[in-house]
């Protein structure tokens, strides 16, 4: 059974199909920043999220006949977006052959496409389930995610070991998905 | 370590004991932070890989590790911006007026079928929930056209030619606030609790509740505002004049305001002239040509000059309605002493003209 909001998408890739802009505007307006935030999650790097973001629908409209959408078009979104940043993870490795450009071998580490939630979706409830977690798991969280301290930096500021971190980091996220829970169930 | 884990695993694998979980913690965060041995990875991939709940417990933590961004980096980010660089990449170019017609269009086509099926009309409803930021619509009334637009709050909007209005897809708080560069005819819906605010570069006009009309184009220093109905006070944008009251306008006022001069001059009487645009007439009611010359190149988007000095001061009380500017010029002709002529338009790179160049002479 369908949601609105996918008879919505429908409607505008109908519409897309039909030449027309102003569908594809709205498309981009919906999901662009979101993209962007996930884009970043590899590049680390928010210019260049940008950049491969808008690369994807450039690409998207001018291949709008030829769209083989399996699944959600929130999920082809991100695997285009993905795949984006893979590549250019992979030129930039072979270009300046940095460590840091780390790209992913085994599928064990994968995304979960279909059922993953944007940025601006668990915003609102991120924020209540943040505040039922412990005070120290969520610090720790809080200082790397939100101030993008380092594990060792956080580590001196709570007077533990790195280890501590890790796991309080691990531990917030667990506490997080039990509040988050029924956002990540598919229709 | 591998040993470790495998061992627990055996033992209890129905749910996960503290020392696992603490183990699976420890592992997950080391890994979002990209600081593991090769051992650990492949215990945290082994991990994975033993059954579907762990991959999707792994997946959904790794989900929210990624898009725990705080809400101003989202907010950071200029979707308008990207999207008009984006449309200048699909070549073809791209006019924002049709955005308003495609949502109408959308939701009736949607209404129908959504209808039938029993479901509640939602859809556009559903995707702008799912964004928290208010997204801001842009519509400009290309050269010779007019616009008419709705307002999220029942507030209809007439643009005039060469106009560009900036309004939000919803209003929040206290105030309802759009931006206008041109010629704008306000009908404000009445509410007295959230006064509607038109910011242009020079005026920022407070309303609540009335019709009035607005002009205010960039590079003018004419700038008018006319009341129809209720009242309207108008300030100065911006820092520097610390937004102070330039006047007050009840019904059937003309307010004229002179930016090189900051002269401020209010007239009441038949002011339907200064909006009559809206309704697709043209009015001049003993206008100098100097005057009318102004309005149609601004209408039309034209460059018309007056040669003479002579007849600059001719004055015209017309009505058009709907006429080309050939027509208009025509007409004018034949009602008073000019003659003029036309230099060839230039066929520019982009595949459009230049404008039309048109000189005025005494006959």
């Amino acid at each position: 059974m369908k949601t609105s909001a996918q008879l919505y998408e429908n409607l505008l890739l109908k519409r897309i199909k039909e030449e027309d802009k102003s569908a594809f505007s709205i498309l981009f307006s919906a999901y662009y920043a979101d993209l962007v935030m996930f884009s970043t999650t590899f590049t680390h790097n928010k210019s260049v999220a940008e950049e491969i973001v808008q690369d994807v629908f450039v690409r998207f409209w001018e291949g709008r006949h030829a769209l083989k959408i399996t699944g959600s078009l929130k999920s082809y979104l991100l695997k285009s977006v993905q795949n984006g940043c893979i590549d250019w993870l992979r030129h930039m490795k072979m270009r300046h052959a940095y460590e840091q450009y780390f790209v992913e071998n085994s599928s064990a580490f994968d995304n979960d496409n279909e059922s993953y939630q944007l940025c601006s979706e668990l915003q609102e409830r991120m924020q209540t389930a943040l505040e039922h977690l412990p005070k120290e798991v969520a610090e720790s969280f809080l200082k790397n995610r939100f101030e993008g301290l380092g594990y060792q930096d956080i580590a001196k500021l709570q007077g533990v070991s790195e280890r501590t971190v890790e796991v309080r980091i691990g531990k917030a996220l667990r506490l997080l998905r039990e509040h988050l829970r029924d956002y990540f169930i598919t229709i | 370590m591998v040993f470790l884990v495998r061992n627990v695993f055996d033992i209890e694998r129905n749910y996960m004991t503290e020392l696992e979980q603490e183990i699976i913690d420890r592992l997950i965060g080391a890994f979002l932070a990209g600081k593991m041995s090769a051992e650990e990875r492949t215990a945290l991939e082994t991990w994975i890989l033993e059954s579907a709940e762990n991959k999707n417990y792994f997946q959904q933590v790794k989900n929210i590790w990624e898009v725990a961004c705080s809400a101003t980096e989202l907010s950071q980010i200029d979707t308008g911006k990207a999207l008009k660089k984006t449309m200048h990449r699909i070549s073809g170019g791209w006019r924002p007026v049709r955005i308003v017609s495609v949502l109408q269009k959308v939701a009736a086509v949607l209404l129908l079928p959504l209808l039938a099926g029993g479901y509640f009309l939602g859809g556009y409803q559903m995707l702008k929930k799912q964004r928290k930021q208010v997204i801001y619509h842009e519509v400009t009334a290309s050269s010779g056209t007019r616009s008419s637009l709705n307002l999220a709050d029942g507030t209809i909007v007439w643009l005039n030619s060469g106009s560009h209005i900036k309004y939000p897809d919803r209003f929040t708080g206290n105030n309802r606030l759009v931006y206008l560069e041109g010629e704008a005819f306000f009908s404000v819906k009445a509410d007295k609790t959230h006064p509607f605010y038109v910011e242009t570069n020079k005026l920022t006009l407070k309303a609540t509740g009335t019709q009035f009309n607005l002009m205010a184009y960039p590079g003018s220093s004419d700038l008018q505002v006319t009341l129809v109905e209720g009242a309207v006070d108008v300030f100065h944008s911006g820092k520097d004049k610390k937004q102070a009251l330039i006047g007050t306008l009840h019904p059937n006022e003309h307010l004229r305001f002179d930016t090189l001069s900051s002269g401020v001059s209010i007239n009441s009487g038949d002011v339907y002239k200064y909006f009559a645009w809206k309704d697709g007439k043209l009015i001049f009611r003993n206008e100098s040509l100097a005057e009318v010359v102004k309005v149609l190149n601004r209408l039309f988007h034209a460059d018309i000059t007056i040669m003479d000095k002579d007849i600059e001061d001719y004055r015209y009380r017309a009505t058009f309605r709907e006429e080309s500017l050939s027509d208009i010029l025509y007409l004018l002709k034949m009602s008073s002493p000019i003659k003029y002529r036309e230099i060839a338009s230039k066929a520019m790179p982009d595949g459009s003209f230049s404008k039309r160049n048109i000189l005025i002479y005494k006959k």
